[in-house]
């Protein structure tokens, strides 16, 4: 197996496909010309109304073997994927690849059909229960990891093609217009879902809040859209929305925010920059932070991409930023003032990060803060696997905003309970340490080296400085050092990066 | 019995009753520090004549040390 540019052995081939290794970011060019879906013709007649979901899957004809895509907005409060999987599975239908942007704990109902036949593979990010099945060696073919935009570049590119989209969406009108701003399981934009709606053969919004013609405002219009399916619901709100997110409590992660707000302050901070929000307990603090010390020191923002939250919302109306784009939102407030704002724009997950275009948002980002589950002393990032080799997480967006960012920051504690997070050697490589700059934790930060820069303007910092090798030491001298854990040799998973290049495989692990 | 210790995370729950001696440990860090608890545990208790549970929920060696010191020293009947 060829060795890639993270020094990480890695197949050619996955699932009899052929994929490259990592080259580094933007080291390998694309090729080909965009790919299509099938040309449809809409019947005579105003409504797109099937009455259910048994009825729709047997007017489109799904076969075995074919691909089902699902979008994540709904989250952990999602209805729609196993409602569509358990009548795919009562039909009859066979090995199905499942092409989600991402399942949650609430997914858990697909676990059995890794082993009944129904699903042979998932291509898509696995938080929770599903992963860990796969860990330990419960799904018949490899998964198949891709970022936000990664995802994006597979389908335009043909590398994935979609049969059939099944399209969560809180609001509807009949002949399938469709947005997340309004209804019951209202969840904000619909932008992860656009590029399926567009690339599929065919097209099924399941909506619990079908509205008179035309649904409006439109944020996946009609002439995508084959069929409407109403049920009674698509989710739980509570899951949908993560309620009022609160900022950390815990001294050390708030040091953490610290630390990494003044290198955003000697760095980056001037008028006009830009960065990228996230809703984890850290990025919150940053973010509030960050905007105490813009109106301190009378600073404006061009905008914000989020991941928005109320926090981020605040900062837009208090016209510290201009705008907000807006892939997926976390709260009511980012709703709410999506519906409302139209300095609040919802931003297709095409224009994010994917390399493969014209140009996405992270390019003309200044800062992006980030988390992680491990980070190495070469800079490395893992954010799906735990150190015991379980692939517990998706990519997210981290590799692209870690790629596009002029500063990207990379905040994590020093270690978590026994755990070291800075380590020799990560687990899993999601992120390669070229595109990681500042590595922030309670302790103090490290400094990517071949940035002389941000070396410089630290200089005469309060906030400690460490080689990232002392970082490490540091940290195993108060864990000790962890044994090796033991996995085995067949591969359950590849992650690629955002170009579609292989960066690391996860292997299965002994129960 | 004696207990020593919580089962919140970050700290190891560790209790000693009398019987055989025999040593149960239970950590979700096994496959990461299950050698290093064994270890921990051994070097502590080699003289006590007892069942021994530890049910880590990823406590710090010096964590564990402690946890293990007052249950020893609580099954002695000693002060803390």
């Amino acid at each position: 197996m060829p060795i890639n540019a993270v020094g990480r052995e890695v197949p050619s081939e996955i699932n009899g496909q052929r994929f490259k290794p990592f080259a580094g970011d933007l080291k390998t060019p694309p090729e080909g010309r965009r790919a299509g879906s099938l040309i449809r013709m809409a019947p005579r007649g105003r409504s797109k109304v099937v009455k259910s979901l048994e009825e729709v899957i047997k007017k489109i004809g799904l076969e075995d073997g074919m691909t089902v895509s699902f979008h994540h907005h709904l989250r952990n409060g999602d209805f729609v994927v196993n409602m569509v999987m358990e009548t795919i599975r009562k039909i009859g239908i066979k090995d199905i690849r499942v092409f989600p942007t991402a399942l949650f704990p609430v997914h858990e109902p697909l676990v059995p059909m890794l082993t009944d036949g129904t699903i042979r593979r998932i291509e898509g990010s696995m938080n929770g229960p599903l992963g860990e099945a796969t860990s330990y060696g419960a799904m018949r073919e490899t998964a198949v990891l891709r970022s936000h935009s990664g995802r994006v570049r597979a389908v335009e590119s043909g590398e994935v093609h979609i049969d059939v989209a099944f399209i969560a969406a809180p609001t509807a009108d009949p002949y399938g217009n469709l947005n997340g701003v309004d209804g019951p399981s209202a969840c904000g934009p619909l932008a992860y879902a656009m590029v399926d709606a567009y690339h599929a053969d065919h097209t099924v919004a399941i909506t619990d809040h079908l509205v008179p013609y035309p649904a409006h405002p439109i944020s996946i219009f009609q002439h995508q859209i084959d069929y409407v399916v109403p049920v009674d619901k698509i989710g739980d709100p509570q899951g949908i929305m993560s309620g009022t997110l609160r900022i950390t409590t815990s001294p050390s992660r708030l040091k953490i925010a610290r630390y990494a707000l003044e290198v955003i302050d000697r760095v980056a901070l001037k008028d006009g920059f830009s960065f990228q929000a996230g809703a984890g307990g850290i990025s919150l603090a940053v973010t509030k932070f960050l905007g105490d010390l813009m109106r301190k020191k009378g600073i404006r923002a061009s905008f914000i991409n989020g991941g928005v939250t109320k926090y981020v919302v605040d900062m837009l109306h208090e016209g510290l930023v201009d705008v907000v784009f807006d892939g997926q939102a976390f709260d009511l407030d980012a709703v709410k003032s999506l519906k409302e704002d139209k300095n609040h724009i919802e931003t297709p997950l095409a224009m994010y990060g994917n390399p493969y275009s014209s140009g996405g948002i992270v390019n003309m980002l200044d800062v992006g803060v980030l988390g992680a589950t491990e980070v190495d002393i070469d800079f490395n990032v893992n954010v799906n696997t735990h150190s015991d080799g379980l692939l517990l997480h998706g990519i997210g967006g981290h590799q692209e905003v870690a790629a596009g960012s002029a500063l990207t920051i990379i905040t994590v504690p020093l270690y978590r309970y026994r755990v070291p997070v800075i380590r020799e050697k990560v687990t899993t490589v999601t992120t390669p340490g070229e595109v990681v700059d500042v590595v922030v934790t309670e302790h103090g930060i490290a400094i990517n080296p071949k940035r002389d820069d941000i070396i410089e303007a630290m200089r005469g910092s309060k906030v400690p400085i460490w080689d990232i090798q002392d970082l490490q030491k540091k940290a195993y001298q108060i864990c000790g050092k962890p044994q090796e854990p033991k996995t085995m040799d067949d591969i359950i998973a590849a992650i690629l990066w955002r170009d579609g290049t292989i960066i690391d495989v996860v292997y299965k692990v002994k129960k | 019995m004696v207990e020593a210790g919580t089962h919140e995370k970050g700290d190891v729950f560790v209790s000693i009753e009398d019987g055989k001696r025999e040593v149960i440990i239970k950590s979700k860090l096994e496959r990461l520090y299950g050698e290093a608890i064994r270890d921990t545990v051994e070097e502590l208790t080699r003289e006590i004549e007892a069942k021994i549970i530890v049910e880590d929920s990823g406590a710090l060696d010096w964590v564990l040390r402690a946890r293990l010191e007052a249950a020893i020293r609580k099954y002695r009947g000693e002060k803390i």
